[in-house]
């Protein structure tokens, strides 16, 4: 009859069945995720990685609806609503992965280091409340996903998602705009290069002895301290165990720490230096490391900063820089390194080591392993070096542009120019930044000066990258001619 | 006051020194770009949309709202579009970046083919000596159907013309990225404004 609902007359008495409840329960989750992945869709993002990867995620939870229908027991469904759950740290990273909160030029940035040390990767760039840097690797997450919750038959829907070199990037919001501060990511590109020379140094004859010799005075110092403890003889090899594992874990993560910051000063030159510096500051120079980062001593990372950068002579070619706008900056950035060096003379981080025998030892190891591991460091940084003698020609024009007020993007022949380093404007505007001073007013930098030289600095290194693309294009076009 | 044509407007931005230098950057295209007497210039990535739902009236004597409240970025890259509607005013940044010697000013103006289909490009067209930043272009569109916009299309031209007795621009717009929008209550140069607006609540 029009105007009425009619109900249904067959209403069982009870409909209530547990499988099927949780089952439903199951299904709402998916469904709920999979719309607040596809509001994100909407958002401006950078460059295509955000736009990847909801993809993926689209595909993923649309398959699992049949996971879900086929689950035969509690467990599963419950298994399940784990993995929707704990994915939803997803929409946390796609909500702050666009343009109003991530800058373009530090993910395009990113983008094109890491595709110099691995072709085609996709790199999500997202903000964090934590001041700390990290990069991530996804790509296991997402084979997992697949291999674990997609029938073989179906799976090849996912080939290109699992196959790509996939990085969760993190960095501090506070320091959104400054692309200078994320000099540090040259740290964070480090960290694969210095887990890779662990694995090859353990299959070295040098790496072998060395590892002996600790072991060594790893039975040495357990033998010593229980002289003193005759009631815990009987468990000798277990303390000796213990001890070696976590000199082993101190050691490794000293090395992890150290060849990153190498890896840093060969991707961005004296600009990881100040970065480093100004990141460091915050903390006690001479803290010994401790659990569970085991972070070595700040002051020992800057004095290895300082001897990688001197052995490539770097600082020596920046703080040279000819022309009178460089000499106007240079006495402010040789103090600056100057005021580094002080820190880095002094050897109060040494003693803190001392304190602790088995951090000695781990210590000790790093000594032995260090110059392998700074060579291998090197090596494994070639396709993103940066040539601080070609900078060195370009900067001062570069930071002519900024006392101008002109992007530092390109130097000489105005109507051919040539395109400088990606890196370089970073370089620039600290060199600008670390005088501190105004060009056009010689007054103390202020918070707007600042700002201003930030996105000066970001539109830069948009520029660089949008000439490089647009001339390698020119250049295919006229082939193709 | 004349106009700067090609040969001019090539030795302008040739200038020895940075600071006479008519900086345009990035020119990705000059001999296309460079024309008779104007520069073609490109839209950049950053889209300011007005929200009007959030705005009952934009009023010079009172701030009401704070531009966050009724003004929507957008960014849009490259080879993707922006659809301008009939009738809609956005504003967007040009992809280039400019810096003015300040024996120089300039106008933006529609390229023709853009303005025929019903783009206009710019309200407040003076570039002023000195001037340094990228340009924000005022987009509307007087035509009867949208238009697509694609990030890097020539959609202006700028015009130059010498300036005797120019003093560098000091404005609030400049040495700005991207899109921009002005705060109408907070025009540095009416300081008189007491005098001519009414007093209004915030």
């Amino acid at each position: 009859m029009p105007g009425f609902v009619t109900l249904c007359p067959d209403m069982p008495d009870q409909a209530f069945d547990t499988l099927d409840y949780w089952r439903r329960r199951t299904h709402q989750l998916r469904e709920g995720l999979l719309r607040r992945i596809d509001d994100l869709s909407a958002s401006d993002y950078p460059e295509a990685s955000a736009s990847y990867i909801i993809e993926f995620l689209l595909a993923f939870f649309e398959e699992l609806g049949a996971r879900i229908d086929k689950a035969s027991s509690e467990q599963e469904l419950r298994f399940i609503s784990q993995l929707i759950q704990t994915s939803g740290i997803f929409l946390q990273w796609l909500d702050n992965a666009h343009t109003a909160q991530t800058p373009r030029a530090l993910a395009l940035l990113l983008k094109e280091l890491m595709d110099r040390m691995q072709p085609q990767s996709v790199v999500l760039v997202v903000p964090q409340a934590e001041y700390n840097y990290g990069i991530n690797d996804l790509g296991p997450k997402l084979k997992w996903y697949v291999e674990e919750f997609i029938p073989h038959s179906r799976q090849s829907r996912f080939e290109k998602f699992v196959n790509a070199p996939l990085k969760l990037v993190a960095f501090p919001r506070i320091e959104r705009d400054n692309l200078r501060a994320h000099a540090i990511f040259g740290h964070e590109l480090g960290h694969p290069v210095a887990d890779d020379f662990l694995d090859w140094e353990a299959l070295q004859p040098e790496g072998k002895n060395a590892q002996a010799e600790a072991n060594a005075k790893v039975a040495q110092l357990v033998e010593t301290s229980l002289k003193s403890r005759p009631d815990l003889a009987d468990r000798a090899l277990e303390i000796s165990v213990r001890t070696l594992d976590r000199v082993l874990e101190i050691r490794n993560r000293a090395l992890q720490e150290l060849v990153s910051d190498a890896v840093g000063i060969h991707i961005f030159g004296p600009s990881a230096l100040f970065a480093m510096h100004e990141l460091l500051w915050h903390g006690d120079w001479d803290l010994p490391p401790q659990q569970p980062q085991w972070y070595p001593p700040s002051r020992m990372r800057l004095r290895l900063m300082l001897q990688v950068l001197d052995e490539k002579k770097s600082l020596e070619l920046l703080t040279s820089c000819e022309g009178s706008i460089s000499k106007k900056y240079m006495a402010d950035v040789a103090a600056f390194i100057q005021h580094s060096r002080a820190i880095a003379g002094e050897t109060t981080d040494q003693s803190a080591l001392k304190s602790e025998p088995d951090v000695l030892i781990a210590y000790e190891w790093v000594a032995a392993s260090l110059p392998a591991a700074l060579k291998f460091a090197a090596e494994k940084s070639g396709p993103v070096l940066y040539d601080i003698s070609v900078a060195q020609k370009h900067l001062p024009e570069l930071l002519e542009r900024i006392e101008l007020g002109i992007p530092p993007n390109e130097v000489g022949d105005p109507l051919a120019p040539e395109t400088v380093d990606v890196r370089s404007p970073l370089l620039a505007s600290w060199v600008y930044k670390t005088k501190g001073v105004d060009a056009r007013t010689g007054q103390p930098l202020s918070l707007k000066d600042i700002d201003k030289l930030n996105l000066q600095t970001l539109l830069a290194v948009e520029y660089v990258l949008l000439r490089g693309k647009y001339e390698q294009h020119t250049a295919a076009t006229e082939v193709q001619k | 006051m004349s106009v700067l044509g090609h040969d001019e407007l090539i030795k302008l931005m040739s200038a020895e020194s940075l600071a006479d230098r008519l900086i345009i950057t990035p020119l990705l295209n000059k001999d296309q770009q460079v024309s008779e007497a104007s520069i073609d210039i490109r839209l950049g990535n950053d889209f300011v949309v007005t929200r009007r739902g959030n705005i009952d009236k934009l009023d010079a004597a009172a701030d009401v709202v704070g531009e966050h409240r009724y003004q929507t970025k957008h960014f849009v890259n490259f080879k993707e579009c922006f659809y301008l509607h009939p009738h809609e005013l956005v504003l967007a940044g040009t992809l280039e970046y400019f810096r003015l010697p300040t024996a120089v000013a300039a106008s933006v103006t529609s390229r023709s083919q853009w303005g025929r289909a019903g783009l206009v490009i710019a309200t407040a067209t003076a570039v002023h000596p000195g001037f340094a930043g990228t340009i924000t272009l005022e987009l509307l569109n007087l035509g009867e159907v949208p238009l697509v916009l694609y990030p890097g299309t020539s959609v202006a031209q700028i015009v130059f013309y010498s300036c005797v007795g120019g003093t560098p621009y000091a404005g609030d717009m400049g040495m700005r990225t991207g899109a921009h929008v002005p705060k109408l209550s907070k025009d540095r140069k009416m300081t008189d404004r007491r005098f001519w607006l009414p007093d209004k609540e915030a």
